[in-house]
């Protein structure tokens, strides 16, 4: 196991008050990579950013996570380095807002880096190459976040490992200029490192090695979550502890822990939870298949949103639906958007017609996602249709009315929660 | 109007506070969890295969681990398998055992095995 630095921003996380859960106030950025490191007992080093403010707190709140060496490196001006997070869970876009971001300055120190193995650099506001003329021989890991190309050429330098997701700017931007093909993605950072690890959300996660040219897989494991703040620092933190020794029981490791960081926001379940899986012999953990759903795969399930999609009722829930489907790469299909709305006054030949476009979209999909926003005719029959063809029903109840067991039964799963409708839609489609 | 405060950072061990929803440690444990599921791959199990019918409701089963799926056992035989959102038992069955009933079964529009599964204590 490698003794690790982690580098790069310490952040208030506050997670706003909704209606089912209280606000939740974290600290974040590398602390999220730490606590990871913390839960299977390794040692490492921070070399963190922030406000002055906060240094107090931090050299406390270590303490707690087996006090490693903290140094430094740079203090955050103008802004006191605190996220609003509008939605824990990863449904859609998750609506971070990073207070004063445009303010942000920082006052870098004269440092120096901890004894370590390997540094592992989460990039923020902060100038890297401030952090990078400060490293000798040591290998530089770098997650890009919200990095673009023309930062990561700039900097010049060659990580060893380099992580991105399907949320990132770089991924972002060439999906809008590319159709996407793993091995031609990758090879864009051919000289920038000799390992790219692309974290598919719940879709699981791919490796390139540009040592072996050889692409590595491993499945997400998926189950109901609290939040998905943070969870992709906890898989970096792990993956590069090297704790296995070897890739593939790395990536299923970390994606393990992945899991159990999103299943709680208690430092200390969490750790247990990662006990139990280091008691676990890996072979079983790498065995055990979760989900692999690659994006490039998810736009041709078309999903079939039946709910009362009509000029007159609010259909904010079905709009925040279909972005989140949209945001993972499915087609969402909203009948009557695309084949518009009947009117009373319709003539039977109109009605008739608007039957058949509706019924001719439903035949084009393989899931069905009823939103009950009340018990709305259409929605219903359409549920009773798919059921009877035996599609995947899942069903989006927000104010829990379903009861009827003709309904209920006829449905996957019926839950308040849209993100159990995106966790079972990744799992159902993955299995089409 | 006034401004509400949102207190101090609490998630860690030690925390002294009295509000259960902040501190380091949940008393919820998700291994010591019943819960009740449907079961998955029924038709092309080794039980239906080899008895072609269902097992009754109310028959006794187990839950084990087959070096790639968490598995219902009805007397040494699979009767299918479960969610893998409920793969995260291997690691809980480090410590735990976990049995229970079949608690409804369908054969039409598809064959179909509900549990209720609870860890033995």
């Amino acid at each position: 196991m490698l003794n690790i630095c982690l580098v790069g921003d310490i952040i208030v996380d506050v997670t706003l008050k909704n209606k089912s859960e209280d606000l939740k106030m974290r600290l974040g950025g590398i602390v999220h990579s730490a606590r990871a490191l913390w839960a299977i007992s390794s040692s490492y080093s921070i070399g963190y950013i922030s406000p002055n403010y906060l240094d107090t707190r931090i050299f406390d709140f270590f303490i707690y996570l087996d006090n490693p060496p903290l140094v430094k490196v740079a203090e955050t001006l103008n802004a006191p380095n605190l996220i609003l997070i509008e939605e824990a869970r990863e449904v859609g876009s998750q609506g971070y807002e990073l207070i004063l971001r445009e303010e942000i300055k920082h006052r870098f120190f004269d440092f120096k880096f901890p004894i370590c193995a390997s540094i592992l650099i989460t990039s923020g506001q902060f100038e890297i190459p401030s952090i990078l003329e400060k490293v000798d021989d040591t290998p530089v890991s770098l997650e890009l976040a919200n990095m673009n190309i023309k930062s990561l050429t700039d900097l010049n330098y060659k990580f060893k490992n380099i992580y991105i997701s399907t949320s990132s700017e770089i991924f972002q931007t060439y999906i809008k200029n590319n159709e996407f093909d793993f091995k031609c993605f990758a090879l864009q950072f051919k000289e920038f490192c000799d390992i790219l690890i692309f974290k598919e959300n719940r879709g699981g996660t791919r490796l390139y090695s540009f040592l072996e040219n050889k692409t590595y897989q491993v499945s997400s494991q998926t189950k109901p979550i609290q939040h998905s703040v943070g969870v992709g620092d906890v898989f970096n933190a792990i993956f590069e502890s090297d704790i296995f020794n070897d890739i593939q029981k790395n990536l299923v490791f970390a994606s393990y822990t992945a899991m159990e960081y999103a299943s709680t926001t208690y430092p200390q379940n969490f750790k247990q939870s990662v006990e139990q899986l280091l008691n676990t012999p890996i072979k079983d953990l790498v065995n055990l298949k979760g989900t692999i759903l690659n994006w490039e795969h998810r736009s041709s399930i078309h999903i079939y949103i039946a709910a009362p999609d009509f000029d007159f009722v609010d259909t904010n829930l079905i709009d925040t639906l279909e972005n989140s489907l949209v945001y993972h790469n499915f087609t969402p299909r909203r009948p009557v958007k695309e084949n518009g709305q009947m009117k009373e006054s319709d003539s039977p030949q109109q009605k008739q017609q608007f039957y058949y476009n509706d019924i001719k979209i439903l035949n084009e999909c393989s899931i069905v996602i009823g939103v009950l926003l009340y018990n709305d005719p259409g929605t219903l029959v359409e549920i009773g249709i798919a059921s009877e063809r035996q599609m995947p029903v899942l069903l989006y109840d927000p104010y829990n009315i379903a009861k009827n067991c003709m309904l209920t039964h006829s449905c996957n799963i019926v839950t308040t929660n849209m993100d159990e409708i995106l966790s079972e839609v990744f799992i159902i489609s993955s299995k089409l | 109007m006034g401004s509400t405060g949102s207190g101090n950072f609490t998630d860690y061990q030690g925390y002294s506070g009295n509000n259960p929803k902040q501190g380091g440690e949940s008393k919820e444990n998700e291994c010591g969890k019943a819960f009740r599921t449907e079961l998955e791959d029924v038709d092309t199990s080794e039980y239906y295969n080899s008895n072609g019918q269902l097992p009754d409701i109310n028959t006794v089963i187990i839950i084990g681990f087959n070096g790639s799926r968490i598995v219902c056992i009805v007397d040494g035989q699979e009767i299918g398998n479960l969610p893998t959102r409920y793969n995260y038992l291997r690691k809980c069955m480090n410590e735990f055992n976990y049995s229970g009933i079949v608690s409804n079964t369908t054969l039409s529009p598809i064959n179909s095995i509900t549990i209720n599964v609870s860890p033995d204590a």
